[in-house]
């Protein structure tokens, strides 16, 4: 079994190696490749030999850099290099050997320089390298018999242009034939649709751009180096940046910029009979990755040289970041006062907030009335803010800080100190946040003083420029007072916007939205604490058919980052502070259980009372029936979920959350479902369920417990039943 | 009109002159006068409802509880009104705090059933007070009603109930000390100074079914200086890091109790209410900054953020509720005093006996004000609702306005002698419901069954 299992691994690896060449990791479109490459025997086998030969080389010396499969890929394409032109014999093995040797060690030296000094991907640069030292040096090896592919059939396989595009991805493989393309170009397909687009898209410019300045639409050279376009495309727009049209728009520059080197090289290489390869590709791609990167604010195109990613799967985690506030460069803050305020003066607001200071936000305190006063309004007194405890928003060192300034009536200005009386705090990275118009020997902070989040830093007051008392919020570049301001939101705050209240991760307010913030609920933050080793059984069923008691573990990866893992394999990521719990990044192993409970606990504030707030989780996570679940994978543009939560507390059964589910796409008309999940105290999450067209699916909590470690049993707690039945009552 | 007034007769009288400055019998009554109620005119009332009459205000009752919840939830949260059943337990006006988040605070089983059958959760009464019987001791524990600890022998009977019943029970211990600002009120609750308090916790520490989760005391009543307050919640959050570290007790509430004043004036108090009594923002500031300022580091030390509980009442409700009287008879008394006999009196408003309840008449009175005597109907000596106040002359059937008075009166008034009287709510749509009915002879013979050879045949001197 044992043994099995190891060979199962390898093969794997070995499936994986011929899958990364085009970008994607599956095993099976890895297989895909490996057969596309059989093509011509003679240049299959020698290709897996080399592999064969670099997992050996890599495994025996212990080698480290190699976790990605770089040294499997570019093994790979040096193989099939030499068996695209010589036959497999004994000589050829023993340059096979040596060959890929140098590039595994290439792989270990250059990955490594790369990405310290650029951080860069070393991509297919030692195959690149060592295919120019083979094919040089093998010009003086007489021994070795040349290999000349059987002479290709001209019969068109689907169309002339369609033809043309495939043999050239069919040269990736060193293999000009339609049906090799094809092969290739499902296995895209089958991954990433917009890869594949890239991969058409690509072709057609580089192509394209080659002929208008030639005059040759179909070209030897689109034939032996069009596959060059087509990969800059997918690792440009794909890859390596999140897929926006600027990242489309740089795509397509970079195959043009591949078509130019490729002409070039042509030129230069032809009278030594020698093959270009990869090096337009290489080319391009890297150039375009490192002046990218080398700017200093971060706009589109977004780049992903830390965590490339296929880009379904990167446009998901932007999409989720986007929708839940963390997509913009805007400083989260904290609410800087206690209860419920109003926005008095917004963004952009028609008295003072106006550029180089429209990034700003006034508060005041109001009645059921609407006023900010009490009785008649003419006394400082009366103003229901005024003196009030002012929080700091952040945690972050005062750099500067007034206090001396008389509080002055009602409806007098001083103009000659703006801000009144101030706090000026750094937080790093040139940001500065500006809390002004406090009370006169307020401040309960010092210049130098290190303030918390959440700490009472002075009390509001009428100081300044200021028509009313109110609390100024802003941040600023410097720290110079007037400094021009930068965008900011304010996070983990319930806005009450025309009597809907509505809880945002971040959020910026508007004018006469009032807002608050959430206290944090102590027992719903202790009922759904995920420590490492934690397990939960669940009985998981669809309408109904038998219950399968299915497990769920938290995990700490490598990185750092914890996640929560089904029994089956599929995994989310979470993170978890006193005041929220937040699922992302979930994995591409299908298991409707996991999705289940995604879809009813993916966003949850782990705040006091009753809660809305907003969600747009993956559309894939929905279980659809069969043929919709197909559609929507194959088309994840056209569709959006919005999930609207809504959560009453009740200290004798604890928590119902429910959540509203609208799926739009545009094959189908609008349809709702509806999620509801059940946290008892101490417990966590006992029930859930799911109605989506008919069918239902739930799960219940089963046991919850903790799997052992070295000196640590395992835990295991089994669920009262009785008590379960109690909250189904109440559930109905 | 200045002609017409001039006409109208006025009651003779004579008066040394001492008025417009301050002095021992207060302002004079004068000017100003009550004719309606939240929009609703007294004499109305009075035709449909009759006299005696309590009115309560509805909005006034509601802008209370806001204006106090707004004044410490913008500066310290969360913060919770726990309303005191005993300052007055009319389902309406319980009613009404309910639904502005209000809990209840109740002191006896009678306001544990009455709190419970107005639909308050169990979870949501806080039970105090020095008597607790095992019955509803027992209640409390299975419905789940945070009961605060007032002695060792009810803490030990509590523990055999929760142990009898297997049922872990949080408990809040009630606390006394010494402010240094206010009289000791060492009778309820455990002594810090004398290391009760801490025997008790360790107590519950060592209890397996009860956890202390909540710390209460009450420092007094109509206290009106918030550095009281200060010292309290110093002491209160000292001895919670005490116990915190010596048993597993993890706190995550603090009761502060109640005692803010109301605009009410006490007897003997010589300044005017208006500048003795703080506002609630003053109480807040203090009490609010104090608890901020001693809880800094807790959320970062991995515990609940703690719960600020109020019991306040009187601060809540006295301002909200007016007795309204009529004049039945003037007199005038041997040392040339005014007196009237009115038709309210300490029966009705028991308040009497320690606050100088502000009279107004309801309609412009002429005639110059004299010290005055207001009686009310009981025929006991003790039945005076004014001892001395600056009024003009009164005619029978004046009715005069009597405020505050919606603490304490409808809970301790009497049924003595008299009938008790409606209690009308006016509502912020100015419609008026009666909220309590006046009493009739068969509610009060209901009470009552006569043996059979007791049933007639009284044999009456001639």
């Amino acid at each position: 079994m044992h043994k099995y299992s190891a060979l199962l691994k390898s093969a794997s690896t070995l499936f994986y190696g011929y899958a990364a060449i085009l970008f994607t990791e599956n095993p099976r479109i890895g297989l895909l490749f490996l057969l596309a490459t059989c093509w011509f025997p003679n240049i299959g086998l020698s290709g897996l030999i080399s592999v064969l030969i670099a997992m050996t080389i890599a495994q025996s010396l212990k080698l480290r850099n190699l976790t990605s499969g770089l040294h499997l890929y570019n093994s790979l394409l040096v193989g099939l290099s030499l068996g695209a032109h010589y036959q497999l014999d004994g000589r050829l093995l023993l340059l096979l050997f040596f060959a890929t040797a140098l590039t595994v060690f290439l792989c270990v030296i250059l990955s490594e320089r790369l990405w310290l000094s650029e951080r860069l991907p070393a991509l297919s640069i030692p195959f690149v390298l060592v295919a120019f030292i083979g094919s040089f040096a093998a010009q003086n090896y007489g021994k070795l018999d040349g290999f000349l592919p059987p002479a290709p059939s001209y019969e068109v396989l689907i169309a002339a242009p369609v033809d043309y595009f495939f043999k050239a991805l069919g040269m990736t493989f060193f293999t000009p034939i339609p049906m090799v393309g094809l092969m290739m170009f499902l296995g895209i397909l089958l991954t990433s649709r917009y890869l594949a687009l890239l991969a058409v898209c690509g072709f057609v410019v580089g192509n394209t751009f080659y002929a208008l300045l030639s005059g040759f639409w179909y070209s030897y050279l689109s034939i032996n180096s069009g596959f060059n376009f087509a990969l800059t495309a997918m690792a440009l727009g794909g890859i390596f940046t999140v897929p926006s049209w600027q990242s489309f728009s740089v795509a397509m520059l970079g195959s043009a910029f591949s078509a130019v080197i490729a002409t070039a090289m042509q030129t230069v290489l032809l009278p030594f009979g020698v093959s270009m390869t990869a090096m337009p590709f290489l080319a391009a791609t890297l150039t375009i990755l490192a002046g990218l990167n080398r700017r200093y604010v971060s706009t589109a195109p977004q780049l992903l040289l830390e965590n490339p990613a296929l880009p379904e799967v990167s446009l998901e985690r932007v999409r989720l970041a986007n929708v839940r506030g963390f997509g913009k460069n805007a400083l989260p803050l904290a609410v800087p006062f206690i209860g419920e305020w109003t926005v008095y003066q917004g963004v952009d607001g028609e008295h003072t907030h106006q550029a180089p200071w429209q990034h700003a936000l006034d508060f005041i305190m109001t009645d059921e009335a609407s006023k900010s006063y009490r009785t008649t309004g003419e006394f400082l007194q009366d103003y229901y803010c005024f003196g009030l405890p002012v929080l700091s928003p952040v945690y972050g060192q005062v750099s500067h800080c007034v206090s001396y300034l008389p509080d002055h009536a009602i409806g007098e200005v001083d103009t000659q100190n703006n801000w009144g009386n101030y706090v000026l705090i750094c937080v790093g990275f040139q940001h500065y946040v500006l809390i002004a118009h406090l009370q006169q020997h307020s401040l309960q902070v010092n210049i130098g003083d290190w303030v918390y989040v959440g700490q009472k830093i002075a009390q509001c007051g009428n100081t300044g420029r200021s028509p009313q008392p109110h609390i100024h919020l802003h941040v600023q570049q410097t720290p110079y007072l007037g400094s021009p301001t930068v965008e900011f939101s304010l996070s983990n705050v319930v806005i009450e916007r025309q009597k809907n209240r509505q809880f945002h991760l971040t959020a910026l307010p508007v004018k006469n939205d009032k807002i608050s913030a959430p206290l944090a609920d102590h027992n719903l933050a202790s009922s759904l604490h995920f420590p490492v080793g934690k397990q939960l059984y669940y009985q998981f069923r669809k309408n109904n058919q038998a219950p399968q008691t299915r497990c769920f573990t938290v995990i700490l990866t490598l990185n750092g980052q914890f996640r929560l893992q089904s029994d089956c394999g599929a995994s989310v990521a979470f993170i978890e502070t006193d005041k929220l719990l937040a699922f992302y990044d979930r994995n591409t192993i299908t298991d409707v259980c996991l999705d289940l409970w995604l879809l009813n606990m993916g966003l949850t504030p782990l705040m006091n009372g009753a809660l809305q707030w907003h969600d747009e989780p993956a559309a894939s996570l929905l279980p659809l029936p069969m043929l919709q679940k197909g559609l929507a994978r194959f088309l994840p543009f056209g569709q959006r979920l919005q999930c609207h939560y809504q959560r009453q507390s009740h200290t004798e059964t604890g928590w119902l959350q429910h959540a509203e589910l609208t799926y739009d796409c545009f094959w189908h008309k609008k349809q709702t479902f509806h999620a509801q999940a059940l946290i008892l105290p101490e417990q966590g999450c006992t029930e859930m369920s799911l109605q989506i067209q008919g069918d239902v699916f739930e799960a219940r909590l089963q046991a919850s417990g903790h799997i052992e470690d070295v000196g640590i049993a395992s835990l295991k707690k089994i669920n009262h039943f009785e008590r379960m039945e109690i909250s189904n009552e109440k559930l109905a | 009109m200045t002609k017409k007034l001039l006409k109208t007769w006025q009651k003779p009288s004579i008066t040394p002159h001492q008025m417009g400055t301050l002095n021992k019998f207060g302002r004079p009554v004068s000017g100003d006068y009550v004719e309606k109620i939240d929009g609703v005119a007294v004499s109305d009332l009075l035709r449909e409802y009759g006299s005696p009459l309590f009115v309560i205000s509805e909005k006034r009752l509601r802008d209370n509880i806001r204006q106090m919840k707004r004044a410490f939830e913008s500066r310290y949260q969360p913060v919770i009104h726990a309303w005191s059943y005993k300052t007055n337990y009319l389902n309406a006006v319980c009613a009404t705090l309910h639904q502005e988040g209000s809990w209840a605070e109740v002191v006896s089983a009678f306001e544990y059933e009455k709190a419970r059958a107005l639909g308050v959760p169990a979870e949501r009464i806080l039970f105090n007070g020095p008597h607790k019987k095992r019955a509803i001791l027992e209640r409390c524990v299975t419905e789940g009603a945070r009961i605060h600890i007032d002695n060792l022998d009810e803490l030990y009977l509590l523990d055999t109930i929760a142990r009898e019943f297997d049922k872990v029970t949080s408990v809040t211990l009630r606390l006394n000390f010494d402010t240094g600002y206010t009289e000791d009120w060492s009778r309820f609750g455990f002594n810090l100074g004398s290391g009760a308090a801490l025997d008790a916790a360790i107590r519950i520490g060592n209890s397996s079914h009860l956890k202390l989760r909540g710390l209460h005391s009450h420092i007094g009543t109509f206290i009106l200086d918030p550095r009281a307050y200060q010292v309290q919640v110093e002491k209160m959050c000292g001895f919670m890091e005490l116990i915190e570290q010596q048993t597993h007790a993890l706190i995550d509430s603090i009761d502060i109790g109640g005692g803010f004043a109301s605009q009410n004036a006490l007897q003997g108090s010589y300044l005017p209410t208006e500048q003795v009594v703080p506002t609630m923002s003053q109480y807040a500031d203090t009490i609010c900054g104090t608890l901020l300022k001693m809880t800094a580091q807790r959320e970062a030390q991995g515990k609940p953020r703690l719960k600020l509980i109020l019991e306040s009442g009187r601060a809540v409700v006295d301002d909200s509720e007016v007795l309204i009287s009529s004049v039945v008879a003037g007199k005038r008394l041997p040392d040339g005093r005014a007196s009237y006999v009115m038709d309210a009196g300490v029966n009705l408003l028991f308040t009497a006996f320690w606050y100088n309840h502000k009279v107004k008449h309801t309609r412009p009175l002429q005639g110059i004000p004299e010290e005055t005597v207001l009686y009310g109907p009981l025929c006991m000596n003790i039945d005076i609702i004014r001892q001395s106040i600056l009024l003009p002359p009164l005619s029978v059937g004046d009715s005069l306005v009597l405020s505050p008075a919606g603490a304490y009166n409808n809970t301790q008034w009497m049924q003595f002698i008299e009938y008790r009287p409606a209690i009308v709510m006016v509502h912020e749509n100015s419609l008026v419901s009666v909220v309590r009915r006046a009493e009739k002879l068969e509610d009060l013979n209901g009470f009552e069954s006569l043996p059979t050879h007791l049933n007639g045949q009284f044999k009456f001197a001639e």
